[in-house]
Order: C-alpha cells, then sequence, then structure tokens
C-alpha cells in the first residue's frame, strides 16, 4: 500500500517536473543546439557582439513579459500592450525633445499607463462586459491616437534631437534593470497577497471572491504593475535608436502571448503561473531569433523552425492531464 | 525525488544566469578580418554583404537576388538577404541587420532609409549604400538619419526614378496631354514620407493649365488637392463621388498596382466606376495578369525604376571595401533613377522577352560582368565617379525594353 | 410563464441599430456635402466589406459562442488563399475551382487546428495560436512566398464584386443557421457551453462535436477566403502572428450579434453588426480626410462597441440594470 502511494506521489512529482524541464528545457535546448553549432558556422552565438546583440532583443520582450505575468495569471488577455509600447515611445521622444528631458514624458507615460489600467482592469468586472472587451477597444483607441500623433506631426517617425541615448544601448544597464524589474515582480506575485489574490483570480473567480478578495482591486493593481513594466519597456524599445514611429510596438502583444507560453505559463492564468516563465519564454524566442539565422537557416524556415520547436514545448508544459472534458 | 526536483531547478538556473551574465559582462572583442583571396595579380579582399530588402517577392525581388548571384560570384564575396521593416521602423531594421550581423559582414545594401544612423554608429566599419531609395532621412534638411550623409562609410543611393518631383510631374503631365486625356484625378503617397510627389502633383497642375490656356479641349483635374494614400490602398469610397465616376485617367505618384489598381478594378467589377478608366503610375508588380494588363488594360503607362541600378551599390561598396574608392568621389549623394516608361505592350513585351526583369535570366543583363568591371576601380584605375554616374544616367539600362 | 416576443418587437430590436448608424451617418454626410451617401452605388460597394466583415465574424464567432477562442482563423485564411489561389490560377483560372478549394482547404486545416485541441489536450488558446504559427510559417515556403495576387484577375474577381458576392454571403449565413438550428452537433455545442460536465456526464461526445463544429466553421471561412482574396495583393506572411490582428478587428460584429440575438439569432445579430460598423467606417471615411479618416474611424468604431456593449451586456447591463432601479423606486414611492 505503502509502495502504491509512494509510486503514486512519484508519478506525480515527475509530471510536475517534466512540465518545469521542458519549460527550461527549450531554453536549454536552444543554448546547448547553438553552443555546438555556431562555432562550426563561423561564429559562436558567445561572442561579444551576438551576445550584445541578444540582450538588446531580448530585454524588452522580457520586461513587458514579466509584467504580463500579472495580467494573464488573472486569466485575462490584453492585445492592447503593443499599441501601449507605441504609445509611450511616442510620448517620450515627443516630450524628450520638447523638454529636453526623458523625466516627464516617462512621468506622463506612467500616468498614462494607470489610466489604462483602469480602464482595463476595472472596466470588465465593474460594467459587467466580456473581458476582452476593454482590451480591444484600448487597443483600437490607441492605434487611432497614435496614427493621429504621426499624421499630425507630419512624419513616420519621430527622434530625440538633443537628449543623449546611449545609455540605453549598454548591456549592463539592461540585464540590472532586468534583474531589479525580476526581483520586485517576484517579490511582489509570490510574498504579497496581490500575487496570491491574482492567482486565485484566475485559478476560480467566484470561490476567490467568496473568500474576500476584491476582484476590481485586484485586477486593477495587477493591471497597474503590468503597466509600469510596459512603461520600462517602452523606455527601452525607444531609448536604443532614440526614435518612435507609427509602427513601433506593432505586434508585442502577440510577441509575449507566445514568450509565455513557451515558458511554460498557463494560459488560463491560477496558480500555476510564474514570473519565470516570462524570462525563460522570453530568452527562448530570442534565441531562436538570433540563432537560427547563424546556423544559416534562410529566413524563410526560420519561422516554420520557431513554429515546431512551440508546438513540441506546449506538446510537454501545456498539456492537461486525461479527463473525460476537453480543457478550455 | 524532491532532491533531483531542487538539482535540476539548480542546473536550469544555473544555466540560465551563467548565460544571461555572460552576456552582460563580457567587454567588446575584436572580429574577425574578413577573408582575402590571392588572386593572379594581388589580394583582394572578400566577406559577406547583407541585401536589406524591402519586399520579399516580386520581379525586382528576385532580378536582385539573381543579379547579387552573379556580381558576388565574380567578385568574391557572399550575400544573404534580409528583410527590413515593413513599416520602415528605425528599430525595425536595426534588429534585422543585428541579427544577421557576423563577423565577415563588411557591406550593406540597403532599400530603406529607417534606422541608417543607428546602424552606422552600430557598426562603424560597414559600409553602407542605398538603392531604390531617395534615403529622405539622410537627405533632407533636418531628416532623422542627416548624420550618415556626414560618414565616410555612407556611399550615397540611387532613387528609385527622378529625386526631383518636377521632372516626375511633368513625365505625367507630358504623358496625359499626349494621350488625349479630358478628365483625370490625382492619387499620391503622403507628402510627409514622400515630398516630391507633392511637388510633382502640382507641377501636374502647374502643367495642365499652362496647356489649357491654349488647348481646344481643356484637361480637368479633379479635386483641389491629390487624394492622399495613408500607406493602404485608395477608399472604396473614392468612386462613390460624383466627379470620380467619370474618369478618363488616374495618375497614381505612388505604387499605383497595389494600392490604386485593386479598388478601380474593384469599382469597375461593381459597375461603380467608368470602365474605360485608365491608370498612369510608377512601379511594377510581376503577376501575370498585371503583366499582361500594362498597356493593353487598364494601366496605360508605367515607370519602372531602372532595375538594374542595383549595380551603383555593388561598385561603390567594392571600391571602398578594396580600399580603391574614386578618387574624384567626395562626398555620397542621391542619384535619379533611370525611368524605363511602359507605354504599350510592345514595349512589355520587350521587356518580358529581351530584359532580365521577369526572368531573372542574367544573360539578358544590360550591365554584364565585362560592361561592369569598367567601373570597378580593382580592374580599372581609371574609372572615375562621373563615368559611374554617366553611366547610372545613360539609356543603356532602358535601350532593350525600346527595341523594334 | 415568459411571454414570445412578438414580433413588431422582434423587428423593432433588430433593425433599430443600422437604421439609427444609416440616418446619423446620413446627416453628417450631407451635410459635409458627401451626398452619394445611401445611394445603390454605396451599397455595392459596402457589400463586399460587409461580406468579408460577415462571414469572418460568423466563422469566428461560431467558435467564441462555443467558448472557444480561435486565434487560427486568419492564418488559416491566408495559407488557404495562397495554395487555392495558385491552384485554380494555374488550372485557367477557374473561379468554381476556386472557390471549392477555399472551403475544403479552409475546412482541412480548420480540422487540424480541432485535431490539436482534441487529442493534443491542450488548451484552446494554445492549439489555435501553435496552428496559426505554423500555418503563417508555411506561406513563406509555398510558391517562393510570394503569396497570391487576383487583383487584376477579373474572373477570379467574380466572388468579390457585386452580385456574385451574394453567393459566398449566403452560403456562410445559411451555413451557421444550419449547424445553429437544425444540426444536432449545434445543439448539443450549446449543451456543451452552458455546462460542460453536465453534458459530457449525459452522453455528448464533446470530442467528436468539436471536431464537426470545426468543419462547419472552417466551410464559413472558405467563404469569407473566395472574397478576401481578390480585393488586395495577400503576401506570405514574414512576422509572428501578423494575421491575428485582423481577427480583432472582425470579431466586433460577433459582440452586436451576441446582442441582437435575442431578436433575430445570432446569424442576422451578427449580419447586422457588420452592417452597422461597415456603415460607421463609410460615413467617416467619405468625410474626413484621407489621414485622420482610418484613425478616427478606428476610435470612433472602439468607442462605438464599448458602450453598445455596457448597454447590451449578456452579464446584465448595469445601465439597464440603474433605469430598473429607479423605476423600481418610482413605483416604491408611489405606493
Amino acid at each position: 500500500m505503502e509502495m502504491k502511494s509512494n509510486a503514486a506521489k512519484g508519478k506525480k512529482l515527475h509530471s510536475k517536473n517534466a512540465a518545469m524541464i521542458a519549460s527550461y528545457g527549450g531554453l536549454i535546448f536552444c543554448i546547448v543546439l547553438f553552443t555546438i553549432v555556431t562555432p562550426l558556422k563561423g561564429e559562436s552565438i558567445w561572442s561579444p557582439t551576438k551576445l550584445a546583440t541578444l540582450m538588446s532583443d531580448v530585454i524588452v520582450t522580457a520586461l513587458m513579459s514579466v509584467g504580463a505575468v500579472f495580467i494573464y495569471a488573472l486569466g485575462n488577455l490584453d492585445i492592447s500592450i503593443g499599441k501601449q509600447i507605441g504609445l509611450y515611445a511616442a510620448v517620450m521622444v515627443t516630450v524628450g525633445n520638447l523638454t529636453g528631458s526623458l523625466i516627464p514624458g516617462i512621468l506622463l507615460c506612467i500616468a498614462l499607463s494607470m489610466v489604462i489600467a483602469v480602464i482595463n482592469g476595472a472596466s470588465g468586472p465593474l460594467l459587467n462586459i466580456i473581458p476582452i472587451i476593454p482590451s480591444v477597444v484600448v487597443m483600437q483607441v490607441l492605434s487611432g491616437i497614435i496614427t493621429v500623433i504621426f499624421a499630425t506631426l507630419g512624419t513616420r517617425s519621430i527622434t530625440l534631437k538633443t537628449i543623449d541615448y546611449s545609455i540605453f544601448k549598454s548591456p549592463v544597464l539592461m540585464l540590472v534593470v532586468l534583474v531589479i524589474e525580476v526581483a520586485v515582480a517576484v517579490f511582489l506575485f509570490n510574498y504579497t497577497a496581490i500575487g496570491k489574490q491574482a492567482r486565485m483570480l484566475g485559478a476560480n473567480k467566484v470561490s476567490a471572491s467568496q473568500s474576500g478578495v476584491s476582484t476590481v482591486k485586484v485586477r486593477v493593481l495587477c493591471y497597474i504593475i503590468a503597466g509600469i513594466c510596459f512603461v520600462v519597456a517602452a523606455i527601452f524599445q525607444m531609448g536604443y535608436t532614440g526614435s518612435a514611429s507609427d509602427s513601433t510596438g506593432t505586434g508585442f502583444e502577440m510577441n509575449i502571448m507566445v514568450a509565455l507560453i513557451l515558458g511554460g505559463m498557463p494560459i488560463s492564468g491560477g496558480m500555476r503561473s510564474r514570473i519565470s516563465a516570462a524570462v525563460v519564454g522570453a530568452f527562448t524566442f530570442s534565441l531562436l531569433d538570433v540563432g537560427l539565422p547563424m546556423v544559416g537557416l534562410p529566413t524563410r524556415m526560420t519561422f516554420i523552425v520557431k513554429a515546431i520547436v512551440f508546438l513540441v514545448v506546449v506538446l510537454i508544459t501545456s498539456r492537461s492531464k486525461k479527463s473525460n472534458v476537453l480543457p478550455k | 525525488m524532491r532532491v533531483w526536483n531542487k538539482v535540476t531547478k539548480r542546473i536550469a538556473a544555473a544555466v540560465l544566469v551563467s548565460s544571461v551574465a555572460a552576456t552582460a559582462l563580457m567587454g567588446c572583442g575584436g572580429s574577425e578580418a574578413p577573408k582575402e583571396t590571392n588572386n593572379a595579380e594581388e589580394t583582394t579582399k572578400g566577406g559577406k554583404i547583407l541585401l536589406m530588402a524591402n519586399s520579399s517577392s516580386g520581379p525586382m525581388y528576385d532580378f536582385n537576388l539573381a543579379y547579387m548571384d552573379m556580381w558576388t560570384e565574380e567578385l568574391g564575396y557572399t550575400y544573404e538577404v534580409i528583410y527590413g521593416d515593413a513599416a520602415n521602423d528605425p528599430a525595425g531594421n536595426l534588429n534585422a541587420v543585428k541579427n544577421a550581423m557576423t563577423s565577415d559582414v563588411v557591406g550593406l545594401i540597403t532599400m530603406q532609409d529607417g534606422g541608417i544612423t543607428d546602424i552606422m554608429a552600430e557598426y562603424p566599419e560597414l559600409y553602407v549604400a542605398g538603392v531604390g531609395s531617395d534615403m529622405a532621412s539622410v537627405y533632407s534638411e533636418g531628416g532623422a538619419s542627416a548624420a550618415a550623409a556626414e560618414n565616410d562609410h555612407f556611399l550615397g543611393t540611387v532613387a528609385p526614378g527622378y529625386v526631383d518631383g518636377i521632372e516626375v510631374g511633368k513625365m505625367f503631365a507630358k504623358a496625359i496631354e499626349d494621350a488625349g486625356y479630358k478628365k483625370i484625378a490625382v492619387c499620391m503617397s503622403p507628402a510627409f514620407a514622400y515630398p516630391q510627389y507633392a511637388i510633382a502633383d502640382q507641377t501636374i497642375r502647374a502643367e495642365i493649365e499652362a496647356y489649357n490656356e491654349t488647348a481646344e479641349e481643356p484637361i480637368e483635374v479633379v479635386d483641389d488637392e491629390a487624394t492622399v494614400l495613408m500607406f493602404k490602398p485608395l477608399d472604396d469610397t473614392f468612386f462613390n463621388e460624383p466627379d470620380h465616376k467619370d474618369l478618363d485617367a488616374i495618375v497614381g505618384l505612388c505604387g499605383g498596382q497595389m494600392f490604386v489598381y485593386p479598388t478601380l478594378t474593384n469599382a469597375i467589377g461593381n459597375g461603380t466606376a467608368n470602365p474605360d478608366t485608365k491608370l498612369l503610375t510608377l512601379g511594377l508588380e510581376g503577376a501575370d495578369d498585371l503583366v499582361a494588363d500594362v498597356g493593353t488594360g487598364i494601366v496605360q503607362q508605367l515607370y519602372v525604376p531602372n532595375f538594374e541600378e542595383i549595380f551603383f551599390p555593388i561598385v561603390m561598396i567594392d571600391n571602398a571595401i578594396q580600399g580603391k574608392q574614386y578618387s574624384d568621389f567626395t562626398k555620397s549623394e542621391v542619384l535619379d533613377g533611370v525611368y524605363v516608361s511602359i507605354t504599350s505592350d510592345e514595349i512589355m513585351t520587350n521587356i518580358e522577352e529581351n530584359s532580365p526583369l521577369l526572368s531573372a535570366d542574367m544573360s539578358k543583363t544590360s550591365v554584364s560582368i565585362e560592361v561592369g568591371k569598367e567601373y570597378l576601380t580593382r580592374y580599372n584605375p581609371d574609372a572615375t565617379y562621373a563615368d559611374l554616374k554617366e553611366f547610372m544616367a545613360s539609356d543603356a539600362f532602358s535601350e532593350k525594353a525600346y527595341e523594334k | 410563464m415568459k411571454r414570445k416576443m412578438g414580433i413588431g418587437k422582434r423587428i423593432v430590436g433588430t433593425l433599430a441599430l443600422p437604421v439609427i448608424m444609416f440616418v446619423i451617418m446620413m446627416i453628417f454626410c450631407y451635410s459635409n456635402g458627401k451626398m452619394y451617401f445611401g445611394t445603390m452605388d454605396m451599397w455595392k460597394t459596402l457589400i463586399v466589406n460587409i461580406t468579408i466583415s460577415t462571414t469572418c465574424a460568423l466563422g469566428i464567432g461560431l467558435q467564441f459562442n462555443n467558448g472557444r477562442f480561435d486565434f487560427s482563423g486568419g492564418a488559416v485564411m491566408l495559407l488557404s488563399a495562397i495554395v487555392g489561389g495558385n491552384i485554380a490560377k494555374n488550372m485557367n483560372n477557374n473561379v468554381v475551382l476556386f472557390a471549392i478549394l477555399c472551403a475544403v482547404l479552409c475546412t482541412l486545416l480548420s480540422v487540424t487546428v480541432a485535431l490539436l485541441y482534441v487529442y493534443g489536450r491542450l488548451p484552446v488558446a494554445i492549439s489555435t495560436i501553435t496552428m496559426a504559427l505554423i500555418f503563417e510559417a508555411i506561406t513563406p515556403l509555398v510558391y517562393n512566398g510570394a503569396g497570391i495576387n487576383f487583383i487584376a484577375n477579373m474572373e477570379m474577381k467574380k466572388l468579390a464584386t457585386f452580385p456574385g458576392v451574394l453567393i459566398p454571403f449566403l452560403i456562410a449565413v445559411l451555413v451557421y443557421v444550419f449547424y445553429k438550428r437544425y444540426t444536432l452537433t449545434g445543439k448539443q455545442s450549446q449543451l456543451l457551453t452552458n455546462n460542460q460536465g453536465a453534458a459530457v456526464d449525459i452522453g455528448i461526445n464533446e470530442k467528436k462535436n468539436v471536431i464537426l463544429s470545426y468543419v462547419f466553421s472552417g466551410i464559413i471561412f472558405g467563404c469569407a477566403t473566395m472574397v478576401w482574396t481578390s480585393t488586395t495583393i495577400k503576401s506570405a506572411s514574414f512576422t509572428s502572428l501578423s494575421t491575428v490582428s485582423d481577427l480583432f478587428t472582425n470579431i466586433l460584429p460577433v459582440f452586436i450579434g451576441l446582442a441582437l440575438s435575442k431578436y433575430c439569432g445570432e446569424a442576422i445579430g451578427t449580419v447586422i453588426g457588420a452592417i452597422t460598423l461597415s456603415l460607421m467606417s463609410y460615413g467617416l471615411q467619405a468625410v474626413l480626410s484621407a489621414e485622420l479618416g482610418s484613425a478616427i474611424s478606428m476610435v470612433m468604431m472602439g468607442l462605438f462597441i464599448f458602450i453598445f456593449n455596457i448597454i447590451t451586456t449578456p452579464y446584465g447591463s448595469v445601465v439597464t440594470a440603474w433605469f430598473q432601479a429607479r423605476k423600481r423606486k418610482g413605483e416604491l414611492k408611489k405606493a
């Protein structure tokens, strides 16, 4: 009896382990593959220039994804993230050119992110509307606003004129900011009520609200935390080239979704949500972006390879256990 | 089992952290020198050239790849096609270059000007030249990439046609007058992205006004201003305007086959536009139906930029890499591209049969290896930049189109 | 016993929204000198946009109303358009063949999505995202990444211009209605949506139901593809999940359809939603200048959907609750 119980426990731990290994496994597989193959093709992926490229490629996706974990943990999707990044970048450049400093622009973006967070987070439960609606509406509205801004400015892209933005190209700064953001996010997500309540809401909204979790307050706070992370990501997005265009941020919400799923984040949120999924997924995504051209794969082939890697990883990490109903 | 779980996590975390830390803590290192080859006479330098394309298919794309195949093999380079950002976003273009950059990359031929300064700042040893783009952000006053014009590694560009909007306007005005159209409309890409088209529009109107002073039947240009196409096809509402239902022709100061043609054909199919409305425009889409339509159907006049103008950046980059740039080359500039005017089915057929544009058959190219060597200083030390400019502006590129 | 809604109330409920939008846009256009609003030419122009919007919305809505958010619709349409279009072009521009290929390919690709969901035991969002990535990744590999270009092909455009466009439009609506009302699959899917566990417990084969529902949504997407392919040049996808953004634009009529379903059913409600939004978009673009027209149109459409959903939400509108509370208060005071 005891042997059977131990075997069952072992099986359960093993399956939990498999999902965890698979989410890290995708990253480890990429690291091992590119470490072995890229030097054979002429240049190692760990060369200084390529590492710097990797860091600059991953930083925006990683910063956004860490913030997005709070939203996804609630079981929500936010498809306005890309347009938010575009708006923040445009505002920072415009205000930066007007004032000669990035600080006012950053503060304004934080204020904007809070307004957007309240709309996205509170309008669903307060107004009883379908949860995806506020996100779709915000995406449409921001898209229109960005087009109007650039049409009024009479250009497709704007650049910082007098501010020195070279600091944003430093891989060291990128790493430091990422580590700080991850540390703060881990603390908030795992050791404070907000993170726990977010996961509770994602797991079972009814039980969570009946146990005293304030749906509106938790949602708004999660969206605010995510919004601040998006502003930080927008700083680096804008800062690398000192510019913003009418297409900045296009498709970023999809990159986040792909990165989080690659990292093993459950799309319906809940108790299995974790911050590490964001970092692991973002690095896996960027390693594929940077590494596949280095192994000599034509650009057209890189998409199918990425899709197949994605398929393999999700089949291992996201499969539900067998039951008589299909997963939602 | 629990210990194994912890150990696995720790190993994974260690790999992750060490790779991330290595990223940040590595300093800038040297890069491998590009390969050098010895030929019979002297050492020549090789390496890889990146071609940043603004499209991923079509006749120009296929032709450029075949042309690059031919010339890079001859000159001892390799090349790789990378795809610029669809909206010419500086960050997107920089990202495309960064992801493709390896230590043997020595040159970049680019069809988009977004982020040029950032690319050149990131890779100061890289030689950059443009093709099929007037590099407005580099050469216009206060342009976002104006610093590139002063960079000695930026070698200039050749535009997809006349840089000067006045010449474009005169070209179209003459075509309208010669064809006998009496009622026309003008559509164009936004002035902030293509200022030369705004000038072209004004020139067309001025030329037609001058023509009308002595003409028996004046030409009407509907609307006081051109219809602006915001990087998407012409609105469906265009042909519901009463004035637009019976147009003789539309002038498309844009890639008209992509941005005007679909709406026009939809409207003709729906019965809301004059089925005899013609299109005069720029650029060429290679689909069989569109090619067959030119000169016989809706598209009556098509101005295609010289498809062999990619020769210019190849020459300039090779001269620079070999350390033998033209002695009279002092500053980068934007050259006018030669238009091939396709005004009849015969010319379209000539292009199909005698030129490499739609077939990518390099045996039909005007700038063969023998012709091109005249302008490469590694073969002809007496070659000059003035000679190259004259050649790029000559009829050499279009004579096959007009062969009788 | 709940009284059945009268036919008059149904008609008013169904037509109120598009009629009000029509009147508002007519006043807006006429006051700005655009007197062609409301003419036959406008309707001939709009019918193509309405068809694309309706057929896409019906395809998305079929799964959405079953509790499944399908991200793969756009990728299914793109890959089918490229493969089917190139085959039909090489077979002497056979428009009938093209139509059949669109329906067949969309159905096959949709069923592939369903199979991954059903047998992969992945959450539906992840299944559909995975297949969207795979389908999009195939598009640069087939036919040398050239995509499909039918803009000059008047033969193929027969299904994308008036009156031929009415054929895929009607087929899509009829397939949707047939699925919802006259098939066992459609009725069972309603039970599964309401209570998945209970429905399975009473013997409904959920896997078979899901696969069959994707067959129907595939046919509807096929109708959308027939029209959508020849409106503009369709290029291969070189950016991950680039087709998903179109999906979120085409989902808007679904929400209107949900709200109007009590008057006219989801299918007609979705058509009404597509007509309403198309009228709004047309009117705004006709009046506003090119640079701002589509931008303001997007903002207005977003706000319209937001306000519309606040009033008509299926979860109990706070606006109607407020009015009802006021009415009760008034009645209590009288009493």
